[in-house]
């Protein structure tokens, strides 16, 4: 096929004026209609098994999701109807000329354009000696033409496809003749199994851990750094290195460390790291929950120490620490990464069929008696409401032993601590787990430095006369044409090359 | 058989009746066949002729004749020895016309080719200007090897191939129909060259290759050069003849989509077209319009050749690598590539083939 493709303007062109055409071109415009007639029927199979397509895939759908069968069958066939009146309607708009069928009954025969010319002649009613002899050579060649054969009713090549969607869509109506919509049994039974925690928990500690989290802390941070240094308070740096401890504990218990290390702590501080003790405790016998559960668990204890020292000592750092660390303390601006994070884990409770404020207060309850009860049983939100209330203390000396023991109480940040780990490695590595992200400068007074300005004035230059010529190895060696690239070298050698045969 | 149109016929039936069959007095039916008949009767009459001293070259002999039945020139490139000299004096026997050749050298002047006027005496003793015509004054003009002479004389041939016409000393000189110029040419490689200017060369209807004889046909060229005498070549066709034939030519329909066919391949090999990314890359100039009316006149000869009164486009097809080979123009980097113009334009009419 050498000329424009079907369906192009040029072979569109209408025939005569009068609409008839002479009356000895009777069979070959008999021959045009019954190509186009069959172009016609083709294209309209086409349209009509590809709208079926369209069809079966739909009530698939429907067969896989829906209950209600009945009604999904009665609109496809709707649907199928209305495809075939428009698919008719469509390969009858869409159908060629009688110029384009003779143009394609011309390819199909390898008549060199006859049919073609003559219709195209024959419309424009030009007619000299020349025309007559085209017309009488065409209708000779036609005569050794059949059409029939040529342009056969064919299926489709889209007709595998649409026969394997409708055997597809055989089985799914077979089978909910007995049952129901198997997507929707699918996801029930996929819901009440610990699937659902098992894929998504990774994503949520993703969340927690990933660069969001990061990029929504960072500013937070140096906001606190300004604050802290305009109330004189020691700045981000010096809490990354905070003093040594003075006196090395048992090594038993890390939050003891914080607490001896603290001389000036008081006894709201103790009972939120025995707090904490317990609730990293309850965490690790409570063996039934899941891994993600139990992070839960973990935090919602942090989250009951920021509040219960937001009510008791409302000047403690904790409330700070809860806005830099917990998800909810940042006076509403929760980022979307804490949000996220916060539905996930409501979703896993509510699948799991446990109450994420209730869960870790349960164990606190049973564990530390009477001083427990009323601060365990707030929920996490009340807890970030808790450190909002807090503010800056300006003991700094006193601050940070008291945020490296509520840390490792709670077991905030992401590896777990170990009651072996010694108290010192505990206490730096949860005062590091503040601001992980900051590395402190060696040279940070390049500004004060100034750059040695040269002064410029007039002057006699003195240029090196001698050793002044080129150097001769650079033209004898060739070394310069290796920049030349490839193709340009071989352009210019086959140019000598012709020019020498 | 009062209409205009039919009138019209009937003149164009008397005109070939006159040329082909002699007679007026057939009747409009028998008269449609004759000019026709005759038409390919001669032109099967001409290639016998031809070969009885060309052995091969077919498709070199076919583009001859297009060219010639087209009212066009042909420029025929090829190394020394292969005949083309041959072909075009073997022509020129077989058509009756006048034939004159020019050996194209470098000291060769344009007056050497349009002629001069020269300073007569007449019996009264008086002096005169008078027009020698030059060589170019003929039928059948064998210009042979023209790249080898300069620029300046082959632009001498500009006028005369273009308008069919030569002007000297502000005197236009009509050259007789028919006018046509076979020019060879070696290849552009050969030392001692002027390649044509593009103007030149688009004049040109068809550029020919002449390959080399494959080997039945030099054991064929042996035998009837080297024993023997060589066979004498007829006049089968004569200049009116041709004439009436170049008008038939003009009358043979074209189809709409075939036109176009010719027209799609000419912008595809304009680089600043959007038809082809090919042309973009390696032309740096396009055909002329003169290389689609090249395609159609030339299918419209061809059609005729093969029997058939209407162009198609495995016409256009067949004239392409002729009709637009020295009419394009390529690049830098289509010569560093080592594209040749028929390669380029080979892809790109699969490239529109293939819409």
């Amino acid at each position: 096929m050498s000329g424009p493709p079907n369906g192009h303007p040029i072979l569109e062109k209408s025939g005569p004026k009068d609409g008839r055409y002479p009356e000895e071109l009777r069979g070959l415009i008999a021959e045009a209609t019954f190509v186009r007639r069959r172009v016609q029927a083709n294209r309209y199979l086409a349209y009509w098994l590809a709208s079926w397509n369209w069809i079966l895939g739909t009530l698939i759908l429907a067969a896989a999701f829906s209950h209600h069968m009945r009604g999904a069958a009665i609109l496809a066939a709707i649907c199928g109807a209305i495809s075939a009146l428009a698919s008719f309607v469509l390969a009858r708009r869409k159908g060629p000329s009688f110029y384009a069928a003779a143009y394609q009954l011309d390819a199909a025969a390898g008549l060199q354009d006859r049919l073609s010319t003559t219709v195209h002649l024959a419309a424009t009613a030009e007619t000299n000696w020349m025309v007559l002899h085209q017309r009488r050579d065409a209708l000779a060649r036609l005569k050794q033409v059949n059409a029939h054969e040529l342009f056969p009713l064919q299926m489709p090549p889209n007709a595998r496809r649409t026969a394997a969607i409708a055997l597809v869509a055989l089985g799914f109506f077979a089978y909910r003749i007995k049952y129901g919509p198997p997507v929707l049994t699918l996801i029930q039974k996929t819901a009440e199994t610990h699937l659902v925690s098992a894929v998504i928990s990774p994503l949520a500690r993703l969340i927690e851990n990933g660069p969001l989290n990061v990029l929504d802390r960072q500013p937070k941070l140096d906001v606190l750094d300004e604050e802290a240094a305009a109330a004189g308070a020691p700045t981000q740096d010096e809490k990354t290195n905070p003093s040594p401890p003075v006196g090395q504990p048992d090594g038993e218990n890390p939050n003891g460390a914080g607490q001896q290390n603290s001389p000036g702590l008081s006894p709201t501080d103790s009972k939120d790291s025995q707090h904490a003790t317990q609730a990293q405790n309850q965490t690790q016998s409570n063996g039934n929950l899941s891994p993600d559960s139990q992070q839960q668990n973990q935090e919602n204890s942090t989250s009951d120490q920021n509040s219960q020292k937001g009510a008791s000592d409302g000047k403690t750092p904790s409330g700070n620490q809860a806005q830099a660390n917990g998800p909810g303390s940042n006076g509403g601006q929760q980022s979307l990464g804490q949000k996220l994070m916060q539905a996930l884990k409501d979703m896993m409770g509510s699948m799991t069929g446990q109450d994420a404020s209730q869960s870790p207060s349960q164990p606190s309850q049973e564990t530390q008696g009477p001083s427990a009860p009323g601060q365990g049983g707030q929920s996490a939100e009340s807890a970030a409401k808790g450190g909002q209330q807090g503010t800056l203390s300006n003991d700094p000396a006193k601050n940070a032993p008291e945020k490296s023991g509520q840390h490792s109480g709670a077991g905030n940040g992401t590896q777990p601590l170990s009651a072996k780990q010694p108290g010192q490695d505990a206490a730096q590595q949860n005062s590091s787990n503040l601001v992980p992200e900051r590395v402190q400068l060696d040279a940070s007074d390049y500004r004060v430095q100034t750059r040695p300005r040269e002064m410029v004035g007039p002057g006699n230059a003195e240029v090196p006369l001698t050793n002044a010529s080129a150097l001769g190895s650079a033209t004898t060696n060739g070394a310069e044409q290796e920049n030349i690239p490839l193709r340009y070298r071989q352009y210019v050698q086959r140019y000598f090359d012709q020019g020498q045969k | 058989m009062n209409l205009p149109e039919q009138g019209a016929v009937a003149r164009k039936k008397d005109e070939f009746v006159t040329e082909f069959a002699g007679t007026e007095s057939e009747k409009m039916d028998h008269t449609l066949e004759q000019p026709i008949e005759s038409l390919a009767e001669k032109i099967v009459e001409v290639r016998r002729e031809i070969s009885k001293a060309i052995v091969g070259q077919g498709e070199v002999v076919e583009g001859v004749l297009v060219a010639l039945l087209a009212g066009g020139h042909v420029l025929l490139e090829g190394v020394p020895g292969l005949g083309k000299t041959m072909l075009v004096r073997t022509l020129a026997k077989a058509v009756a016309l006048k034939y004159s050749r020019i050996q194209f050298t470098p000291d060769l002047m344009p007056a050497d080719v349009i002629g001069t006027a020269i300073i007569q005496e007449n019996g009264d003793g008086r002096k005169s200007l008078d027009f020698q015509p030059g060589p170019i004054f003929a039928n059948l003009l064998l210009a042979d090897e023209i790249n080898r002479a300069t620029p300046k004389t082959q632009s001498a041939l500009l006028e005369a191939m273009q308008e069919n016409q030569v002007t000297v000393a502000r005197a236009t000189h009509v050259l007789e129909e028919p006018f046509f110029v076979m020019a060879t040419q070696n290849p552009l490689e050969m030392e001692g060259t002027y390649p044509l200017p593009e103007a030149q060369l688009d004049r040109f209807l068809l550029k020919l290759r002449v390959p080399f004889p494959s080997r039945e046909e030099l054991h064929e060229i042996l035998d009837r050069t080297t024993q023997g005498e060589g066979e004498v070549v007829r006049h089968v066709l004569n200049g009116p003849q041709i004439l009436a034939i170049r008008r038939m030519v003009r009358m043979v329909p074209v189809a709409p989509h075939v036109q176009d066919y010719a027209v799609r391949l000419v912008l595809a090999t304009h680089p600043e077209g959007k038809e082809n990314s090919l042309a973009a890359k390696y032309i740096r100039y396009g055909s002329s319009p003169r290389g689609a009316q090249t395609l159609i006149l030339g299918g419209k000869v061809r059609a005729l050749l093969e029997g058939r009164f209407n162009v198609s486009s495995e016409d256009v097809r067949a004239l392409l690598l002729p009709a637009l080979r020295h009419r394009i123009i390529l690049n830098f980097e289509a010569h560093a590539d080592g594209r040749a113009p028929d390669d380029l334009l080979q892809e790109i009419m699969g490239t529109i083939r293939s819409n």
